[in-house]
């Protein structure tokens, strides 16, 4: 029990009942939006930004189940050098760990490295095809953040929040933003894999939290029926489907008439029209038969091993320049594979030459993609995970958790590509240019033309923001 | 490979936080921190809010606060960092309180940021590991 006087009592003490509860939704500088659950706040219509923005839209790709940067792309000679030693405590010192499975000797990565691109950014063979792109990236080798469990850093790096109930990222730029297509979802979510729900995956990382219930992601399915239970049951015919809702609508507005102040009265009746224009809006926004067969070369959608995540990538492409504001793709694995994540506590070279066979190519070619119709310039490709992996190993042959220091990247969208940051000489620690999650998140929403510290939510009587207390722009890599 | 697996969970509780020794820091005061915490994020809203009184209030709570915190670091001795944070967390919330007194709520945001940037670089080494 703590012998000092609590908040509440020292509050009180001071005469100020009400204390830091009692705030406005203004904070420091102009043009600042903030609102609270009980006014009704349109998703599908556009927003004014805090300022002229360099980007549009996100395309998020998350890494799910923590890939090893040291094998792929934070090249460490001296941990080759230091293989099968125990990690020295020069390195350790002050290293505060929780779940981990016992610090093995240290374990070299058995890749080949290279140089590549003018940027000179290295690069390992497991990612043949991304290694032509670096030019088009900033990676960020000094990103750390906290936990070291995939749930708990899965959610701060979504949500910046350590426990279920933030809003997620995707949440907070559609609050921020709006809609720039009132015809979709201004979030969307393209899980792949089978082990797309499993920790860190499931639908608290594209919550709406507390923000309302309209800026949660919306999850699409593989197939041409993206949005379950979006398509006209086969009963029912497009006029009385039509008729149905001018009926259901006109009794909608007919209350609203006699309480004006009804939000969720009106966000109900936009949601009903929404899911209509969807219905024809929503599986021509997936269609890939649209595209050409280059196009689906490019993407390795016709390949077994990049099919899925080729597939949801050139989904994002197509959600992107329809205007959706933020994509969420989550990384998988095919349905007969015995590797369902990037979570290498055992075997790596197996894990990852899987993983980044089905994630190379799809990303190389969006990448590609993107560049040659332009969208680069306005769209953020983001690659991140909960965090990176240890450099020393686990049962002989894999890596654990590492939230200390590891690889992001980001590309287009305003970015200047190169390095910046870096981790230690054996790629335990960030130690220079570090960037947490919020400092990532208050990054993107710069370039999206949005102050973190101006975007707030009044939420139980606080003013709550997308990056909490924290968030720096990381103004260094921007062009 | 249900064994290894077996095996592999039981080796993770068994050395879960075993690996790294770090000081004793059983007898801190969790609970202040924790008041401590949500006094950080109603500052944000008061200094956002331009309410002078509140701020004033917020930020006296955090002075006193790391007072008793570089107080419980220097008598832990060897730990000059934290001792070092706690100083200068307690002169940036001093600063809060005068600067929001002058109704200069610009240059409080600006402490405010380091303040905050002043608890984590804190936190980062001593504060114990979210799961």
């Amino acid at each position: 029990m703590s012998n000092h006087r609590s908040r509440r009592e020292f509050l009180g003490s001071a005469a100020l009942g009400v204390g830091g509860a009692a705030i406005s939704s203004i904070l420091p500088g102009a043009g600042l939006l903030s609102a609270s659950a009980a006014e009704f706040d349109d998703p599908t219509t556009p927003k004014q930004p805090h300022f002229a923005p360099k980007a549009k839209s996100v395309i998020w790709l998350h890494m799910a189940g923590a890939p090893s940067s040291l094998d792929l792309f934070d090249y460490k000679p001296d941990l080759i050098k230091l293989h099968g030693q125990p990690l020295p405590e020069s390195f350790s010192k002050n290293l505060k760990t929780a779940t981990d499975g016992g610090v093995g000797a240290l374990l070299a990565t058995k890749r080949t490295w290279k140089q590549y691109g003018e940027t000179g950014a290295w690069v390992s063979d497991w990612l043949p095809h991304l290694s032509a792109q670096v030019d088009n990236i900033a990676f960020l080798k000094g990103t750390k953040t906290e936990g070291s469990t995939h749930v708990i850093s899965s959610l701060k790096l979504h949500t910046s929040g350590l426990t279920p109930g933030r809003p997620a990222l995707g949440a907070w730029i559609q609050y921020g933003l709006g809609s720039a297509n009132p015809d979709l979802p201004a979030f969307v979510v393209l899980p792949t894999g089978k082990g797309s729900a499993g920790g860190g995956r499931q639908a608290t990382i594209w919550s709406s939290g507390f923000l309302p219930a309209s800026y949660q992601g919306t999850a699409f399915r593989q197939g041409d029926s993206p949005i379950l239970h979006l398509a006209r049951p086969q009963v029912v015919t497009a006029e009385e489907q039509r008729s149905t809702l001018d009926l259901l609508r006109s009794l909608n507005e007919h209350q609203a008439e006699r309480y004006p102040q009804d939000s969720e009265l009106q966000a109900r009746a936009r949601s009903y029209d929404l899911a209509f224009r969807m219905q024809k809006t929503a599986p021509e926004a997936v269609d890939l038969s649209k595209e050409s067969e280059a196009t689906r070369k490019l993407y390795g959608v016709d390949e077994h091993a990049t099919q899925e995540f080729g597939t949801a990538l050139l989904r994002a492409r197509r959600l992107v320049e329809r205007n959706v504001r933020f994509v969420h793709a989550i990384s998988g694995t095919p349905e007969d594979s015995d590797v369902d994540s990037w979570d290498a506590h055992n075997d790596i070279e197996k894990n990852h030459s899987v993983m980044t066979r089905s994630v190379d190519k799809p990303i190389a070619g969006l990448l590609a993609d993107l560049k040659s119709r332009g969208l680069l310039d306005t769209t953020l490709v983001v690659w991140t995970s909960e965090f990176g992996r240890t450099p020393y190993g686990q049962t002989g042959d894999g890596r654990d958790h590492n939230p200390w220091g590891y690889t992001t990247w980001i590309a287009g969208g305003g970015i200047k590509p190169g390095s910046y940051g870096a981790t230690d000489e054996i790629g335990l620690r960030a130690v220079s240019g570090v960037v947490d999650t919020y400092d990532l998140q208050a990054t993107i929403l710069h370039q999206l033309g949005l102050d973190h510290s101006r975007l707030t939510f009044q939420h139980l009587g606080r003013s709550e923001r997308a990056t909490t207390v924290f968030g720096e722009v990381v103004k260094e890599i921007i062009a | 490979m249900l064994t290894r697996k077996l095996f592999f969970i039981c080796l993770c509780t068994l050395t879960a936080g075993l690996a790294f020794a770090s000081i004793d820091l059983s007898d801190f005061d969790d609970e202040l921190m924790r008041n401590m915490d949500d006094a950080i994020k109603a500052l944000d809203g008061s200094i956002g809010a331009k309410d002078v009184q509140a701020s004033a209030v917020d930020a006296q709570f955090i002075a006193e606060g790391l007072e008793w915190a570089e107080g419980y670091f220097t008598a832990k001795g060897d730990v000059p960092d934290a001792v070092q944070w706690a100083a200068q967390g307690r002169e940036f919330a001093a600063a809060i309180a005068a600067q929001t007194g002058k109704n200069d709520f610009d240059a409080a945001f600006t402490s405010y940021r380091s303040l905050v940037k002043t608890c984590r670089s804190c936190h980062d080494v001593y504060k114990p590991p979210s799961l």
